[in-house]
Parts: structure tokens; C-alpha cells; sequence
């Protein structure tokens, strides 16, 4: 496994948002956690990254053990550094061009050259179809195409994992459609990616596995097929039957 | 008495404008400089929530904020001698002002800096930034362009406030002015003058303002 997560907790005042979360993603996977509004779905991603800190919870990675409730600024800029973030609301460095937003990080926080970082950078926007808006700035960009950027941001650090916050929540349907047509060639180059989406048929047609969630904890998981063919929990599927629906 | 009203004005016009020049700009300037440093580093601290630290920057402004600058500046150049300390008239004012220009500008920093989405920072650490490289290279730019019109206005509030060093024996434009008058007993002509000199100034900092506000606002501006 890439990334196994163990007893991940958090709450937040008296609410318990994550009651002790287990999961586990392999190389190449793509994982999706799905879930009603309120299961704590965005909570577990950001606590994987460190946005949030967890109350509990043991974080192996790369073969790597990380105490969640307790790391390191060293040890959470070193796990940053093997992965991204897209965001649901893209957060595009606003001051910054499409190019330059690819090549921040890797010229500020990993020392690359500016002339490599551009190369690098444009190879990415490249890859989700936007190397002709390279000197836009985010405001000039339409939803989808920031979340494009975005994407293409986290591809150039060739991070071991990129985990995917409701990438298409914020955008009309229209630009849903370029967003997800992205993903799924990521998906099919290997990418490892941990998604939390609302896109079920996304989800059923790309994703590896499936991780369902809901009041904080994890109802059920196991391989995509598996999940949508015959579900072992009442609740995955009156709720995949009813997501299901409301999509077609 | 037209002729002579004249003669005096285009007499008395480089007297005035030469100590705009060499007392009242560089004044004006380099406490606004220093300003600008006490207050991108306090409102950083404030941002920061850095115990301790925010309570004195708290205190710091609550004083300077509270107190007449002209209180400050006789404090500093009339007062210290009493405690052994003493200073010259330039460098009084140029201690007055910039403490005076860094605790207000401090608060519209800190305003700024927390205008600025919460996510970009968070998109800063995403990518393996550390908070002190997001800080420089994506925050305080936005802040600061948000901040940038507020700024401006404090500056040229702060040349027409440098009058006040004449109260401190700092011969800027309008002390000189005052000695003018004394000799030729024409306050209207002079005191107009003297004003049409800060107008001037003032003016020229305006368009200053707006030049710089296009240029810094590439990335804020609205396409057609």
C-alpha cells in the first residue's frame, strides 16, 4: 500500500467528524470516498494532507510511519513535498499567471531552476490542454479551466499521490464535463489519486475503489465493481441508488 | 500693489519650494519608508498571532494612534533632553513620523493581509511551500495591492502632516514661509503660496498613485 491510513479521528468542539477512519490506498489506484453532505468526507482528506490536524491516528506512507496527531513541521513539509492538493475551489495563487502557478512550488519550495520549473510547467498545462493560457492570470480563466491549472499544478511536482477535494463541486455542468475528462486519463496513465466526489458515475466508471462514508465513519469499502455490482450494506446502496438516479 | 504681489510671489517661490525639496520630501520619504517596514512586520506579527509580541504592537498603536502627532513630536524633541536624551530636529521628526505613519499604516496591512483568501495559503503548503515563503511570495503581494490606495493616501497625508515639524525648528517649506512673512508682512500671498506648493506635491502623488495601481493590478483587473 502507498497510503494506509489507521484510526483517523477529529472533532471539532463537541462534534465528532472522524470517529476512527481506516483506509488504504495502492499505487496506481484510483480511490474515491463517497458519501452524503456532512459525512466528514472533506474533513479526512484535509487531515490526510495537514490542513487539519487529527486528534488521532497513524499515517503510513511510502513506507514511511507518521504519527497524524502529532507531526513534525520537518515531516509535514517532507510528505507535502510526495503530494498535492485540488481543491474544491481551486485556490489558484491569484498574483500569479497559469505557468507561474505551476511553477512556484517547484522553483520556491524545491529549488528547481526557472528555465527547468518552465519547461516542467508547461509539459503540465500541456497535459490538461491549456499550454495556450499560459500567461492568464486565474481571473481570466473560466471555472473549469482554473481547476485545470490547478491540476496541472499538482501533476508537475510528479507527486505519489494527488487527493482530489470535490474537484468539480464549484463549477456549472458544462465545465464538470473537462474537468473529469482530465482525471480520467490521469486515472488511466496510473495516477494515484484519492477523490472525494459527488460524481457517481465518475466514480463508477473510473475509480479502483470505493470508500463510503457517512456520520464519520467508513460503512463500507472494497473494489469499485464489487461496490456497485452487490453492496454488503443497506446503506451503500440506498445511497448509490438514489445519487445514481439523481444524476441520469 | 499687483506688480509688487507678483514680484514677491516669483521671489519667494524657489525660497519656499528648495526646503520642499531638500527638508520637506526627504522627510516625508524616509519616514514613510521606515513606516512601511515597522508596519509590514507588525501587521505580519498580528497576522501571525504571536503572543506576547502582538499584546506590545497592540500597545504600540493604542499610543500612537491616541496622541496628537504634534504631542509627539514635542515629547521627543522638547521633553527627552529631560531623561538625557537628545536629538536633532530632522531625525526627531523623522522618529515622530515614522512611528506615528507605522502604527496607522499597521492596521491597514493587517486589514489587507486578512482580505486575503485563507486558501491561498493553504494552497501555498500544498504545494510545499513553507508559511514564510507563501507569506513573501503570495500573500503579502495580494495584501499589498489591496493595501496600496489606502497607503498612498496615508503618504500624502504625511507630506502635508511634515508642516508640523516646524514646530521643532526642522526649517521644511513651511517653516521658511513663516520667516518669509515675518520680513515682508504679506501672510495671504505667502501662505497661499506655500499651500499651492503642498497642492502641487500632493497632486503629483496622486497621479503617482493611479500609475502605480495600474501597474501593480494586472492580475486584478477585469477584462473587457
Amino acid at each position: 500500500m502507498l497510503l494506509e491510513a489507521r484510526n483517523v479521528k477529529k472533532s471539532f468542539k463537541n462534534l465528532d467528524v472522524l470517529k476512527g477512519i481506516d483506509l488504504s490506498v495502492d499505487t496506481g489506484e484510483a480511490a474515491v470516498i463517497l458519501g452524503p453532505s456532512g459525512a466528514g468526507k472533506t474533513t479526512l482528506l484535509r487531515c490526510l494532507n495537514f490542513l487539519e490536524t487529527s486528534d488521532a491516528g497513524e499515517l503510513s506512507f511510502d513506507g514511511k510511519i507518521y504519527p497524524m496527531d502529532h507531526m513534525s513541521r520537518k515531516n509535514i513539509r517532507e510528505y507535502r513535498l510526495q503530494t498535492a492538493f485540488v481543491f474544491q475551489s481551486f485556490n489558484l495563487f491569484l498574483n500569479k499567471t497559469a505557468l507561474q502557478n505551476v511553477t512556484e512550488g517547484l522553483i520556491t519550495a524545491r529549488g528547481i531552476g526557472k528555465a527547468q520549473a518552465e519547461e516542467t510547467g508547461m509539459r503540465a498545462l500541456e497535459r490538461v490542454g491549456l499550454a495556450s493560457h499560459r500567461d492568464y492570470y486565474p481571473h481570466q480563466l473560466s471555472g473549469g479551466q482554473q481547476q485545470r491549472v490547478a491540476i496541472a499544478r499538482a501533476l508537475a511536482a510528479e507527486p505519489k499521490i494527488i487527493f482530489f477535494d470535490e474537484p468539480t463541486s464549484a463549477l456549472d455542468p458544462e465545465l464538470t464535463t473537462e474537468v473529469l475528462s482530465v482525471m480520467r486519463s490521469l486515472a488511466d496513465d496510473g495516477m494515484t489519486m484519492l477523490i472525494v466526489t459527488h460524481e457517481i458515475e465518475f466514480a463508477r466508471t473510473v475509480s479502483n475503489r470505493v470508500i463510503f462514508m457517512e456520520n464519520g465513519e467508513v460503512v463500507e469499502s472494497g473494489l469499485t465493481s464489487d461496490i456497485f455490482s452487490h453492496p454488503q450494506k443497506e446503506r451503500t446502496a440506498a445511497f448509490l441508488k438514489v445519487e445514481s438516479k439523481k444524476q441520469n | 500693489m499687483g506688480s509688487n504681489w507678483l514680484t514677491l510671489f516669483l521671489e519667494s517661490f524657489p525660497k519656499i519650494l528648495i526646503p520642499g525639496l531638500t527638508r520637506t520630501i526627504p522627510l516625508a520619504a524616509v519616514s514613510f519608508a521606515i513606516a512601511m517596514v515597522i508596519a509590514v512586520l507588525t501587521a505580519m506579527a498580528q497576522y501571525a498571532k504571536i503572543p506576547v509580541l502582538t499584546q506590545i504592537i497592540r500597545f504600540y498603536i493604542w499610543i500612537f494612534r491616541g496622541t496628537p502627532p504634534l504631542v509627539q513630536l514635542f515629547v521627543v524633541f522638547y521633553g527627552l533632553p529631560r531623561a538625557g536624551i537628545l536629538i536633532d530636529p530632522f531625525p526627531a521628526a523623522v522618529i515622530v513620523f515614522s512611528l506615528n505613519e507605522g502604527a496607522y499604516s499597521s492596521e491597514i496591512v493587517r486589514a489587507a493581509l486578512e482580505s486575503v483568501p485563507v486558501g491561498q495559503m493553504e494552497a501555498g503548503y500544498c504545494v510545499g511551500m513553507t508559511y514564510m515563503q507563501t507569506m513573501r511570495r503570495i500573500i503579502l503581494p495580494q495584501a499589498m495591492r489591496t493595501a496600496f490606495p489606502s497607503l498612498s493616501n496615508s503618504l500624502i497625508a504625511l507630506v502635508k502632516n511634515t508642516s508640523l515639524a516646524a514646530n521643532i525648528t526642522v526649517t521644511e517649506m513651511f517653516m521658511t514661509t513663516q520667516r518669509i512673512v515675518a520680513r515682508t508682512y504679506e501672510p495671504l500671498l505667502l501662505y497661499l503660496e506655500v499651500g499651492l506648493i503642498y497642492l502641487m506635491f500632493s497632486t503629483l502623488l496622486t497621479f503617482l498613485q493611479s500609475w502605480g495601481e495600474k501597474k501593480l493590478g494586472a492580475y486584478m483587473e477585469k477584462e473587457a
